[in-house]
């Protein structure tokens, strides 16, 4: 995961009661509303997970909708987010051991698969606590894992993404 | 599965190739991310069954490989002899890196994130007594990520330091690359960012000296 500063443009609805004269007390409706939203959107296929809004950079005139009086601002921010890459390197966490491969999290993903066949030469050792092994490290549940993304997907119904790593290489593997 | 049918012939050797590229754009959920695998690790997909053919896997195996979504896998298994494990083993590790940045964003190395996320952090505590303002649920698995990710002591000096860098034709991506790995030889950097081994010769020098340069502004963890 690359942590990406993005320059965006959105549009904020804020209500006539958040309305102020005086400017200060609308930027701070239209962070509050950013930071909602942003929440909500939980991340893009695009941008990746979004993790903190950064700057407010500029609001531009709003467009009084009539039915409800809320005011509409076109706003233009910086968002902090973090996507995946194919083929970088990064560290994750072992959450689950199954037979055919390792399922690890990272960050704000939940979901990155390591096949079995992408393990080299780790063999599965099953029982009460299952694991890999090789000739002399091991991965169980909780092992800190330096591995390469061989692939991801966006998931549009859950908006998250999957990964499939693989730690067959050098300077790769639990750490 | 119109395909089982082929599956029961005895493997021929243009077959199992076959199988697999069929396999994956049938969309089940193991093989959609084939999908995203580069063409290399499909080929390698390729080989290793080709290995099982050799081991004596018959046409039998490969139908049950394709008929049921997921065994795929065990398919590929069921011929595991070492030479099949080697050949995913060279691709993967060859894997480049493929940088996808959407327009009007930069990349940022886990110690800016990590500076920057302290910072908001700070604002947040103060901001998240208010319970009207949400705060998004990857902030503190992401700041997490970036603490742990983050080798160094300040940013600015390890911008600093991979300065020189950028004269040798090294790109963001790799450099950033660099500073989130936080390697400790010149072997592990190629090993793990193998698009720099192409410009061996030019870049081992200045590599090295930031190597050492990085070593002297490493955070004690």
């Amino acid at each position: 995961m690359v942590f990406l500063e993005a320059e965006m443009s959105w549009n904020v609805l804020i209500s006539p009661s958040q309305l102020d004269r005086k400017g200060l007390l609308l930027r701070k409706a239209i962070i509050v509303c950013l930071l909602e939203d942003v929440t909500n959107r939980r991340a893009s296929k695009e941008h990746g997970y979004y993790i903190a809004v950064n700057q407010l950079k500029a609001i531009s005139e709003g467009k009084v909708r009539e039915l409800t009086g809320d005011v509409l601002f076109p706003v233009t921010f910086t968002c902090i987010t973090q996507k995946p890459m194919k083929g970088e390197v990064m560290v994750g966490y072992v959450d689950r051991i199954l037979k055919h491969g390792v399922f690890l999290k990272s960050g704000p993903v939940e979901s990155i698969f390591m096949a079995e066949k992408s393990m080299s030469d780790y063999k599965y050792i099953g029982g009460e606590n299952p694991m890999f092994m090789n000739d002399h490290s091991k991965l169980e549940k909780g092992t800190a894992v330096r591995f390469k993304v061989m692939g991801f997907r966006w998931m549009e119904a859950d908006r998250q993404f999957q990964l499939l790593a693989t730690i067959a290489g050098d300077f790769l593997g639990p750490l | 599965m119109a395909r089982v049918p082929n599956g029961k012939h005895k493997g021929s050797v243009t077959r199992p190739g076959v199988v697999v590229l069929d396999s994956s754009d049938s969309g089940s959920e193991s093989e959609g991310f084939v999908e995203e695998l580069t063409p290399v690790h499909s080929k390698s997909n390729g080989k290793a069954s080709s290995g099982s053919l050799k081991t004596g896997g018959k046409g039998s195996s490969f139908s049950k490989g394709e008929a049921s979504q997921g065994k795929a896998y065990s398919g590929g298994k069921g011929g595991k002899g070492s030479s099949s494990n080697v050949v995913p083993t060279k691709s993967d590790a060859e894997l480049k890196l493929e940088l996808d940045i959407p327009p009007n964003s930069k990349m940022l190395m886990n110690c800016e994130a990590a500076e920057l996320l302290q910072e908001i952090h700070e604002h947040m505590a103060i901001l998240s007594e208010d319970p009207k303002i949400k705060i998004p649920e990857s902030f503190d698995k992401a700041f997490q990520y970036a603490k742990d990710g983050n080798h160094f002591r300040t940013a600015s000096s390890v911008k600093q330091a991979l300065e020189p860098l950028k004269k040798c034709g090294v790109n963001d991506g790799e450099i950033c690359m660099i500073a989130n790995i936080g390697p400790e030889t010149v072997e592990e950097v190629y090993a793990l960012v193998p698009s720099l081994k192409a410009n061996r010769s030019v870049n081992e020098g200045p590599i090295t000296e930031v190597l050492a340069a990085l070593a002297n502004i490493k955070a004690v963890k």
